[in-house]
Order: C-alpha cells, then structure tokens, then sequence
C-alpha cells in the first residue's frame, strides 16, 4: 500500500527565538520529516517540546528560521491550499451555525453557491452531525464541537489534515468515542484524504491511532526516535501487542528524558541553563505518595502506571524529571525506581518532607544555588525579580524565563529556602523574615 | 446562499397575514412618516441672525423631542462610521495606531462644550445665510460626546482577537476584508453595542447644552428638547421643565425599547454562554408575525449574500515578510514626523489662539481651574461616602440589583443640566452661598458611575468568597476590609475616573447657570471659559480650555493612570 513518495516533508527545520543578550532559544532543531502517502503519524512529546510551534510551520501559518517545507517537491511559502488543520479548542465561531462554520473553510475557494452549500452538508453529515446544521456553537457540547472543526478541516477535501491535540479537550469517553470514529472515517476516506499527523500527549491515543509515532525530545525539540507500528488485531486492551506497544512508547519516552539528563556539564545537578519542568510542588508529593504505594522493591512499571492514574505524559514526564533532578528516582527503561532520597522522603512527615526537599533543591539545581547566594551576598539581603530574570532571559525567551521562574520560586517558597514577595517583586532569604 | 432548508417557521403559513402583522405593520408606518417628518422639518432657509420661536406650549414637546432625538441618532450614525473606519485602521495598521490612540486618548479627556462656539462659528462660515451650520455645529458636538468610547472598544476588541482565530483566517486563507466582516466585527459586536448604548445616554447631556448656541452678537435656538428647556429657564417657567423632564423620560425609554432592546436580543447569539440571553418584546412581536417576517426572511437572505459574499477566487498564498531593516528605517521616519507635526501644532496654538494673552491672565486662570479641581475632588469624596456602602448594599442583594440597575441606567442617561434651574431657584431663594452650592451640580451627573459601578463589582464577587466570610463570621467592617473592598476596586476606580471626567465637562455648565434673568456664578475655570464666550474673548476661552486640558491630562496621566495599573494587578486576579 504505502509509496515512499513524501506528500508534505520538512527539511532541516530549525525555529529560534531572540533572548535577551541577542543570543537565540532554540525552540525546534534539525527536523527532518516526512509525511508519506496513506499514514497516519503521531507526534508525541513532553510539553513545550516545540510539537504545536512545527505543525504551524508544517502547515505554512508559521515560518521557520532555517529549512524549508516542500509540498509536492516544491517548497512553500504560505498556507497550503491541499492541508486542513483541526485546532485544540475547536476554534469555532460562536456568531455563526454549525452550517456557516463549515463553509468558512470554503470562503477562499471559487465555488458556485450551491456547491459550497453541498459540500458543507456532506462534510456534516460524514462527521455525523447531520440535524445540527442551524445549532450555535455554544449549544454544542465539547465532543460534538470538535466534530464540527473536523467537517470544517473535511470540507476542504485535504490531502492531509494536521490536528493539534484534538482530543485533550474532551472528557475521556468522548475523546475515545470520536478516535474511534475518526478511525472510521479514515478506512473509508474519500479520494482525496491522504495522510493524518496529529501532535498528541496521550500515548494510548497514537497507539489506538497511528501508523508511525514520533518522539519528541525538548529544549531544542527534535525527533529522538521513531516507532513503526504493525498491529494485527484489534488496537486495544485485549490484544498483547497493543500492550507492548504502549509499553514500547514509554520506554523510549524514558530513554529520551534520561539523554537529556545526562547531556551537558552537570553531574551534580542541572545547570543554570537547564529548563526546568513546569511541574507544582504538590504534583511530585502526589506521584510520590503513590509510587511509594504501588511499588515492590522501589521499581515501578511506568505504562502501567500512567495508565492507573489516568495521567497525560506531559503532566507525568514532566513531573518523573522533577523527581530525576532532586535525585528521588531514577527512570531506566520505562521503570521508575525510586532511590534512598525518594524512599525516606515519602515516609518523611511534613516538616521532614521540607527539609529534605531544601538538601536535595540546594544539592541539585544550580538556579537555587544561585539565587540564594546572589540574596547572601547583598547588601540588604534580598535581589529584585528582574536580576534574576536577566539571568534567565539570557538563555530563554521572555515567556520561558518567566515560567522557569516561578517554578523555582514555588519550590523555593516551598523548601523554605527563600521567601519571595509579589508586591515589591524581591527575593529574600527565608530566616531573615 | 440558500438557508430555507432548515428555517422551522415558514413551514406551513407560507403568506398569510395574521393580527401580529397589522400591529407591527402599523408601528413602522408611524415610525417611518414621524422620521421623515422630522427630517422635512430641519429648517435650513433661517439666517442665522433670526431666533426660532420656541413655544412653551406642551403640544410641541413631542416634536422637539422627535428633533432632538433625530440629532442624537445622526450622531451615533456618525459615530459609528468613524468607529468601523478610524478604530479598525488603529487595530490594523501600527503606524496608524501610533497616532489615533494616543489622540483619542486626549480628544475623550478634553471638555467639548467649551468648543462648541468654536466650531459652531466654523460651521456657520461654512454655510453662510443657513441655519444648516448650527445643526451641523449641535450634531457634531453631540457626535464628540458619543464618538470616543466607541471607537476605542472596537481597536481593543479587534486587539484582544483570540490567537485561534487569527490563525484560523490565516489557514483558510480569508482576505483581511473576509476576516473584519466574518470574525473581527461579529467578535467586537457585544462590546460596540453596550458603549453605542453608553454613548447615547451620555449624548442627552449634550443635547441640552448644544442646541442653544450663545454668540456675542446673537443666540441661535434650534428647536428641540435642550431650546425648549433653555426658554423654560429664561421666562422662569417651572411647570414647562416639568413636562420636557417627563417628554424626555418617555423618549429615553422608548429609544431603550426599540433600538436596544432587539440589539441585545440579537446580540445573544454571539456570547458563548446561554447565560446572557436577553429577549425584547418587540422581536417576540415580530416574530409572531407571518407576512413580515417572510419579508424578513427574504431580505435577511439578500443581506447575507451582500455581507458575506464568498471572495471567488481569491486564492493568492501569501508570502511572509522578510524586511526587518526595512521597518526600523520607516520607523524612524514615522517618529520625526510626528515630532515635526507636534511642533508645527504647538508654534500655530501659541501664535493664532493664545497671541494676546499675559502671564497675570494665565495664572489666574490657572488659580481658577485649581478651584474646580478643589470642588470636583471633594465632591468625589463625598459621593464615595454615600455611594460605595448604598451600592455594596444592592450589590450583594442578586433581587433588589435586579430591579435597582435598570433604574440607574435611567438616571445615568438623564441630562441633569435639567434641572440645574431648579436648584439655581432655590440658591436664590435661601440665599445660599453659590460658591459652595453650585458644587454638587458638578457631579450630579456622573455620580451615576461611581453607584453603577460598585454594584457591577459586588455581583461578581465569587459566590465561594462571600460564604468563606460568612463562616469565619467576619465582622461588618472585617468584610468590608478584607473582601469586598478589593475585589470591587478595579471597578470602582473605573467607576472614579469616568465620574471625574465627566465632572470637568459639566463645570462648563454648571458653574454658570441662568434662570429668569439671573446669573449665578461660582468661581471656577468652567464659569470662566463660560463667561469668556459670552464676552466674545476668544483667545481667553482658548486659554481658558486650555488650561482645563492640561489639568484633566496631567490628572489622568499622573494620579488615574498609575493608580488604574496598580489597581489592575494587585486585585485583579479576585
């Protein structure tokens, strides 16, 4: 079935952004990738991992700093008339019916008035929305609501439809009913549907989904592997291969994450230019609490585990690399161990549990270092927001400086290392009130 | 474009006439001959020296109001094309916008009828022998009064346009004329039509004060609601300013009825939320009807074919842009541009307006704005007493806000220049000191915001907060202080800032007023720029509204502005 001759590909894609002392943030790096003829391809990675910022370039919303997309062989320069793109939060009109939704797509096509009112009514009723075509938006619920961004992407006839997250918005039952339908309509698409990509963080969903998954590493994103899917059999639960295969996923999700650590000068913890997760202090207590719970001998299944907690692997990733910079676990393999730290800590009581929080946060994360010696050496003993940001700006864009920021100010806050007042914007050391 | 499928009403009494026609068949005629009437009516064969009789008698009231009312809506016409030209340009362009809003920003703070002799002259010379150039004079500074605040909430809506539906337009390739009619208006709409309907109640102050227009030589009355008053006020007829009070009262209602009432109807289908839904009664009524709602249909299809027409073939890929060296060299010349500008603009000011004017003039003028200001900030004080625990009170009250807002509106939309005569009679009758008395004249009219605002506030506080105050038993006062206070603060002080501009406008008024040959005059850079017009001095009223520009700019730039930020982002997250 599948040619090898690319429809859409991407080639040497890089997108930075301007930091502070002209120096750029690497937000996409390398991106070589092509999207072949009858596949369906997922993308899967952490959060900020660049996925949505490399649809917009796929998609010629966005440009990228260095590389060039070809569609067809040849490249592009603005939005693709052959590519559909179905957004996160539906991005629905609420001022215009489900009918006149739909026939927005066709707004910049030349069309007579009765083919463009033919069109949309199929593109409705293949998504099964038929009987709704005078409802408002807001009479709509999530599930149906994404239906109708799917027939506004269908009525176009794609070639290839891009998807952002389609399905996160939506109550689990809801999500897995429209991916199934999705499915559906795919094995008996029109002449015209080509390929799928769709950028998920559900990594049960590109398994039900895709022919091919790709990983995502962050800080720059790029492709860290690339999973070929050959199913037999039904994709769920039942079927072993199912299972291995999610198992498969999670694996080299952990492979990624422990490149990542280990890459750059900081065997003893992450350096200043690390971006640290953006995970809350109660977040890790809760994983912890839990790991401590379901383990035997202090290892856990990851798959297993996200998959009883119900837990996206962004919000999950994102929290195991918390727990692998403060040194309370340890990932090997899709297994998390949990070390002596980790062990102690989630027996520790409250108070113990700060305590410790503050050794390992001073012993591992060299923005804490840093910041609590900046306030030391002071001479009024507490540093303005901007000195540290400045700091920050200089390796990130003002956005993810800002996010890196608070996050070390709630762990901080929280391991009673420094204290941080919103009003007057300084940082001081906790015991000097 | 063919919708007919899906339209449930035409079903089965395709072009029958029911009794709910005739109803309404009969209010459009009245309607449509009563507008063109009045429009038959604007008398342009006067010269500007003859003064209009304006007679006293009641019979006439409908017809002034009729006239006064045509004037307002011209200027909301007016005003809503400068708004969907001038605003969208600012939203659109950067270098458009350098210049509209920082000027609009000034033109909203500046007191307009301390213009309305200078431009009434303008409009005279412009049309010589007519009274055509005191209509456009009265018009136009009913359209200043109602054109800012409009403009202003179509530039931030189009601003605030969510991220997914820029991206969308982009996707599907929509001509940025697509994008303004489909997403860009439809997504600024709710907000447009509560400022449109915000302008209009500020514009009857207006009305009042602009349709007699006071020269030296001569005074020209155009007939209408504010002129019928005025010569209620000279003749000391207090009987004729009860029935032009109720005669404006009945209009403002009706206005409110049958413009505003199917707009927010028709606006409900553009919120997210069901929760906002509002039904007029007069859209109930039409709908009801069979042959005019058929009408309706037909032309509703007609207009969707002319406002959304599909931009056939229209399929250029845009190319992104690549001159970063390009935009900071048009930068730089944009910037010295408006440098030259703003100094050619300062050298006419001084040379033309101001030539003969001493140092001793401008400092007393200057001691006189600072007596409005000493009278405007108490009074504010004084309204904060009174207004924040009453407004609190109805605020946490969900059945008696409902019945008290619509009340409000009322009020705030009536032109307390009314009944400036009434308290002018019992100054003179007492004996009271018009230097203090005059006072509460000055915010009379604005105080309405203030109240508005502080019960828009307490409805909102979260339902959660309020009962965690009411388990811990705070006291009274403890409540006051910890929850309510900051969680209404950012609308208060939105509720302040309109008050105290408004108050600078209605010094101009209030400070001066007549009533049957007196004059009562309190001190103030109102009175002054009042009197100097009077007196034909025109580079003395210049100075004068001058004078009163730089104190209503620095105020706002030194005290609201910085006072508005903190405000914003230490309470707003409640």
């Amino acid at each position: 079935m599948r040619s090898s001759k690319a429809i859409l590909r991407a080639q040497g894609i890089q997108k930075s952004f301007k930091t502070n002392d002209n120096n750029h943030f690497l937000v996409l790096d390398h991106i070589d990738l092509s999207i072949n003829k009858n596949e369906i391809i997922a993308i899967i990675g952490k959060s900020g991992s660049g996925k949505s910022t490399l649809l917009r370039i796929l998609s010629g919303l966005s440009t990228p700093s260095e590389g060039t997309v070809f569609w067809d062989n040849k490249p592009i320069t603005g939005p693709v008339n052959g590519v559909s793109m179905v957004f996160q939060n539906f991005a629905l009109l609420p001022w215009l019916t489900v009918l006149q939704n739909v026939m927005l797509g066709l707004d910049s096509i030349p069309l007579s008035d009765q083919e463009r009112l033919e069109r949309s009514l199929k593109a409705i009723d293949d998504v099964g929305m038929d009987g709704f075509e005078s409802a408002y938006p807001r009479e709509l619920s999530g599930g149906m609501s994404q239906r109708v961004g799917l027939a506004r992407a269908l009525v176009i006839d794609p070639r290839v439809i891009l998807m952002d997250e389609p399905f996160s918005s939506l109550d689990i039952l809801t999500a897995e009913n429209l991916r199934a339908d999705l499915l559906d309509m795919w094995q008996k698409k029109s002449k015209a549907l080509e390929a799928i990509l769709l950028v998920t963080h559900n990594i049960e969903e590109a398994a039900y989904l895709a022919d091919r998954i790709l990983i995502f590493s962050n800080n720059p994103g790029q492709v860290a592997s690339e999973i070929k899917v050959n199913l037999t059999g039904n994709r769920d639960e039942s079927n072993p291969e199912f299972k291995a295969l999610v198992d498969k996923i999670y694996q080299h999700m952990s492979q990624v994450q422990r490149i990542q650590k280990n890459k750059g000068p900081h065997s003893k913890g992450t350096p200043l230019n690390y971006r640290l997760p953006n995970s809350s202090v109660s977040e890790v207590l809760g994983i912890l609490e839990a790991l401590e719970v379901s383990s035997t001998d202090q290892t856990t299944d990851l798959a297993e585990f996200g998959e009883e907690h119900a837990l996206d692997v962004d919000d999950l990733f994102a929290i195991m690399e918390v727990m692998e910079i403060l040194d309370f676990a340890h990932i090997r393999k899709g297994k998390i161990q949990l070390t002596q730290e980790g062990v102690l800590f989630s027996k520790a009581d409250i108070q113990q549990q700060k305590k410790l929080f503050a050794t390992q946060l001073l012993s591992h994360v060299e923005l804490a270092m840093f910041i609590t010696k900046s306030i030391r050496h002071s001479s009024n003993h507490a540093i303005d927001k901007t000195h540290i940001m400045k700091k920050l700006k200089s390796f990130f864009s003002k956005d993810i400086a800002e996010e890196i920021f608070f996050t070390i100010v709630e762990w901080g806050r929280y391991a009673e290392v420094f204290a941080y007042d919103a009003d007057s914007e300084q940082l001081t050391l906790e015991d000097l009130g | 474009m063919n919708f007919k499928r899906f339209d449930l009403k035409r079903a089965s009494e395709y072009s029958t006439i029911n009794c709910w026609d005739l109803i309404v068949f009969s209010m459009i005629v009245a309607l449509f001959f009563s507008t063109a009437w009045s429009f038959s009516q604007f008398d342009a064969s006067l010269l500007p020296n003859q003064t209009n009789d304006i007679h006293l008698e009641v019979s006439y009231l409908p017809v002034y109001a009729l006239k006064s009312t045509l004037r307002m809506f011209i200027g909301l016409f007016i005003s809503l094309i400068f708004t969907l030209t001038v605003g969208t340009l600012a939203a659109k362009n950067e270098y458009a916008e350098r210049i509209i809003i920082p000027m609009i920003d000034i033109l909203q703070s500046v007191p307009i009828l301390g213009f309305l002799s200078f431009f009434s002259w303008g409009f005279l010379m412009f049309f010589p022998g007519t009274q055509f150039g005191a209509e456009c004079a009265a018009i136009f500074a009913i359209f200043t009064s109602q054109v800012w605040n409009m403009t202003l909430s179509l530039y931030q809506s189009i601003k605030s346009l969510p991220e997914a539906y820029t991206e969308l337009c982009n996707h599907y390739q929509l001509s940025s004329w697509q994008k303004f009619l489909r997403v860009e208006l439809p997504f600024a709409m709710p907000s447009l039509v509560i400022n449109m309907m915000l302008s209009l109640s500020a514009s009857w102050f207006f009305v009042v004060a602009s349709e007699v227009i006071n020269f030296q030589m001569f005074t020209i009355k155009l007939p209408g609601i504010g002129s019928y008053i005025q010569q209620a006020d000279d003749l000391g007829r207090i009987d004729a300013i009860g029935y032009a009070l109720l005669t404006m009262l009945i209009t403002i209602l009706i206005c409110n009825q049958i413009i505003f009432g199917p707009l927010f109807h028709w606006l409900g289908k553009f919120h997210d939320d069901k929760e906002t839904e509002y039904r007029s009664w007069l859209v109930m009524l039409f709908l009801r009807t069979s042959l005019i709602q058929n009408f309706l249909q037909t032309m509703k299809g007609y207009f969707a074919k002319i406002y959304y027409p599909p931009l056939k073939g229209f399929n250029k890929i845009h190319a992104p842009r690549h001159h970063h060296l390009k935009k900071e060299y048009k930068d730089f010349i944009w910037t010295v541009f408006e440098v030259i500008t703003l100094i050619v603009f300062c050298v006419i000011l001084s040379n033309q307006l101001l030539q003969n004017v001493t140092l001793p003039q401008c400092l007393i003028a200057i001691q006189l704005g600072f007596y409005t200001f000493v009278r405007i900030a108490i009074m504010l004080i004084l309204c904060l007493i009174i207004w924040v625990p009453i407004g609190i009170w109805i605020g946490l009250r969900p059945k008696v806000s409902q019945k008290a807002l619509p009340f409000i509106q009322l009020l705030a939309a009536f032109p307390v220049n009314l009944i400036y005569p009434l308290i002018t009679l019992l100054i003179i009758k007492y004996q009271l000191n018009p230097e203090i008395w005059v006072s509460p004249l000055i915010i009379l009219g604005t105080q309405w915001y203030i109240l508005f605002n502080v019960i828009a506030g307490t409805k909102n506080i979260p339902k959660d907060l309020q009962m965690v105050s009411n388990s811990l038993n705070l006291t009274t006062i403890g409540k006051f202080k910890s929850l309510i206070l900051p969680a209404i603060m950012p609308d208060l002080m939105t509720g302040i800032v309109t008050a105290a501009g408004g108050a600078w406008n209605a010094c101009i008024v209030a400070e001066y007023i007549t009533w049957n040959g007196n004059t009562i005059i309190a001190s103030g850079i109102g009175s002054y720029i009042t009197e100097a017009t009077y007196q034909n001095a025109f580079n003395l009223q210049a100075l004068g509204i001058l004078v009163m520009c730089i104190y209503v700019l620095l105020i706002n730039r030194l005290v609201w502005a910085p006072l508005y930020q903190f405000t914003i982002e230490r309470f707003k997250s409640l």
